[in-house]
């Protein structure tokens, strides 16, 4: 064995050694002890453990120059209770909302970053915490002897995203309400109701908001086959709130706004009305129908067109625009088929580390030409892709670049997830890059502006031979150098979903 | 996710059907022969409110476990936090029952724009659905010469 494998062991020894009594506890769940057997061979997996059932704090240590016009809070949130009651969960997307503020108030003002992180106690969570274990079912997990429920909320485990509104943080999931937390101490306060009538309905957790703070959202409830369209103005109150009808309209992730237009790409992805096991056990692949897309006009919030793409899985747009010639155009994350949901990332949770390349996304262009009433699309490059963002002030118009994760597709990282943060810009069709040490794992990171307008990306990562998580800040105009500055904690979080920074 | 569609179906349909019941059957009425008749105790738990009234349908149950038909409506002043009822003269059976608290007494489910229910209902049994509606098979109750309970916890 090599020295540096030695080293590296070591590290990870010392970095795993807090876990234990926690890896493997539920020792009569097969899941669990898969994992812990897993972990102990891939210390990477450390990404996918879990948090303990507890508060995170900490001043995170600051190394390089923080920029002194980015202060703020970046706001992360992602599934962290993976383990719990002594059964582990069966997928990546079920654990209960794990909400993380890095909070640097002082922009360059001695490099302070302060982090903490709290689950959100959403009822399904405090009814399984009195009760000592799992009660009710998930997305991918159904534990043993589950309660039954009453309605999407009783399973909201608020744990995809996060909205600073006046009602305070908002912790999103996609089929039901927005849970409410105090946005300076993450201390849970409970579903937001927007109005009477929209009390309970699916909010999406990629709201889009516009420059002017206009803000869009969707929502779904595929048993019914219902759309549900949201629309706030500028002073965060709601304007509208309107449900359509759309047959077999699956589980749609997330969507797009232009100046005109909500665009809703729905994949051929079913959902059987019935079946044992959990949702994921009832979801269809079709590949033999189309993908559409829903171009539906702001303005009446009606159905303009439904075009056609081949069938395509996508869980994430970077961004939509009208081109001025009566084309809409729109990029995105694209994969062949669901796989990596329905497959990987189960399996993931009992520490399998399957090849998913034939499963990722690439980045794909599209053209919807509405006077032809056609769909086109084309690959731009062959790197495996996610977590696509633009600037803020770019949502809905034109974008200079877009800021992605990504891997060379030819290049495995030691750890199987991407390994690089990519800027892509659109004007020239030009990628500039900057990878990873092996021994870490990037989250998503967010293209963010400063105080003085400079551009800058915020992004998070998992060191997980030091068993630290970490937050970078990179130039957006050269990330190719490598971060600016790094703020390190004490501990490690498990990997987590979507953020959104909040400046000063 | 498919959560919704039946459970509030099934409310509305039964809102609407004792919005428009035209038997009310009084406590204590009586009028069947007392070898096959029963008496069934109603206990509705969890009522937080003492606006408006407690909407109940009882329905048969087919030998095959489906919804048959409608047998008695009950409106009753809520007490809290548990309404009690009897109903006498039930003949022995298989029954099911819900619940609606019409708050504002207009005799309708409220309902959000999906037509999620937006004012308190039960089902009997307190069955629940797993990613659905309660099923009916979990809703039924055996009423015997000995009579009954048709236990129903408001969901709020």
């Amino acid at each position: 064995m090599m020295r540096r494998d030695l080293l590296q062991l070591a590290l990870t020894a010392a970095a795993l050694a807090p876990l234990a009594g926690r890896v493997g506890a539920g020792v009569s769940d097969p899941w669990s002890a898969a994992f812990a057997a897993a972990l102990e061979e891939r210390p990477w997996l450390l990404g996918y453990l879990g948090c303990e059932d507890r508060d995170y704090a900490a001043t995170a240590q600051v190394e390089g120059a923080w920029p002194a016009a980015l202060a703020g809070r970046l706001y992360r949130n992602g599934a962290g209770l993976h383990e719990f009651g002594d059964w582990r969960y069966r997928h990546l997307f079920d654990g209960d909302g794990l909400v993380q503020s890095w909070h640097f108030p002082g922009g360059g003002d001695g490099g302070q970053v302060r982090h903490h992180a709290r689950l959100v106690a959403t009822r399904k969570l405090t009814r399984e915490r009195a009760a000592g274990r799992r009660l009710l079912p998930a997305f991918g997990s159904l534990p043993p002897a589950v309660e039954g429920i009453t309605g999407a909320d009783d399973l909201n485990v608020a744990n995809i995203s996060v909205l600073p509104r006046k009602e305070g943080l908002l912790a999103l999931w996609e089929a039901g309400s927005p849970w409410a937390l105090d946005s300076d101490t993450l201390a849970t306060r409970g579903p937001v109701t927007f109005s009477p009538q929209t009390r309970g309905l699916p909010f999406s957790a990629h709201p889009r908001l516009e420059p002017d703070g206009q803000l869009w959202n969707f929502g779904y409830v595929t048993g019914a086959d219902k759309l549900v369209l949201w629309h706030f103005g500028a002073d965060e109150r709601l304007r509208r709130c309107v449900v359509r009808d759309v047959p077999r309209i699956g589980i749609p992730h997330d969507f797009m706004v232009t100046a005109r237009y909500l665009l809703i790409v729905l994949p051929p992805l079913a959902v059987a009305a019935d079946g044992e096991g959990a949702l994921i056990d009832r979801l269809q692949w079709e590949p033999q129908r189309a993908t559409r897309v829903l171009v539906i006009r702001k303005s009446d919030l009606e159905v303009e067109a439904e075009l056609e793409l081949p069938a395509q899985w996508i869980f994430h747009h970077g961004n939509a625009f009208e081109d001025g010639s009566g084309v809409i155009r729109f990029e995105s994350a694209r994969a062949p088929d669901p796989g990596l949901m329905t497959q990987h990332l189960r399996e993931l949770m009992r520490g399998v580390d399957a090849d998913w390349t034939a499963v990722a996304s690439r980045w794909h262009h599209y053209r919807l030409d509405l006077e032809a009433g056609t769909a086109s699309e084309e690959v731009v490059d062959q790197r495996l892709v996610e977590f696509p963002g633009v600037l803020p002030r770019h949502v809905g118009s034109r974008h200079p670049e877009v800021v992605l994760l990504g891997r060379d597709a030819d290049r495995q990282a030691a750890h199987g997830g991407l390994d690089q943060v990519c800027v892509f810009d659109a004007e020239r069709g030009s990628w500039s890059s900057w990878r990873y040490p092996d021994t870490q794992l990037p989250e998503e990171h967010l293209p963010v502006a400063g105080a003085d307008g400079s551009r800058w990306i915020l992004g998070t990562a998992l060191d997980w031979s030091a068993g630290r998580s970490l937050l970078n800040v990179f130039r957006l105009d050269d990330v190719a150098a490598g971060p600016v500055a790094s703020a390190r904690l004490p501990y490690a979080l498990p990997l987590g979903l979507h953020g959104r920074f909040l400046a000063a | 996710m498919n959560l919704d569609r039946t459970i509030y179906r099934a409310c509305r349909t039964a809102a609407g059907t004792i919005a428009t019941a035209t038997v009310v059957l009084v406590l204590g009425l009586s009028g069947l022969n007392a070898a096959d008749a029963a008496e069934v105790a109603i206990v509705i738990d969890d009522v937080r409110s003492s606006d408006g009234v407690l909407r109940v349908q009882i329905l048969s149950a087919t030998a095959d476990g489906r919804e048959g038909e409608a047998v008695a409506g009950l409106v009753l002043p809520p007490a809290l936090p548990q309404t009690r009822a009897t109903l006498h003269d039930l003949e022995s059976g298989r029954y099911l029952a819900r619940v609606h608290h019409d708050l504002d007494g207009d005799g309708e489910m409220a309902t959000n724009l999906v037509g999620m229910p937006q004012e308190p209902w039960g089902v009997s049994n307190d069955a629940r659905g797993r990613f659905g509606p309660p099923l009916v098979v979990d809703m039924i109750v055996d009423v015997g010469a000995d009579g009954g309970l048709l236990r129903m916890t408001l969901v709020h």
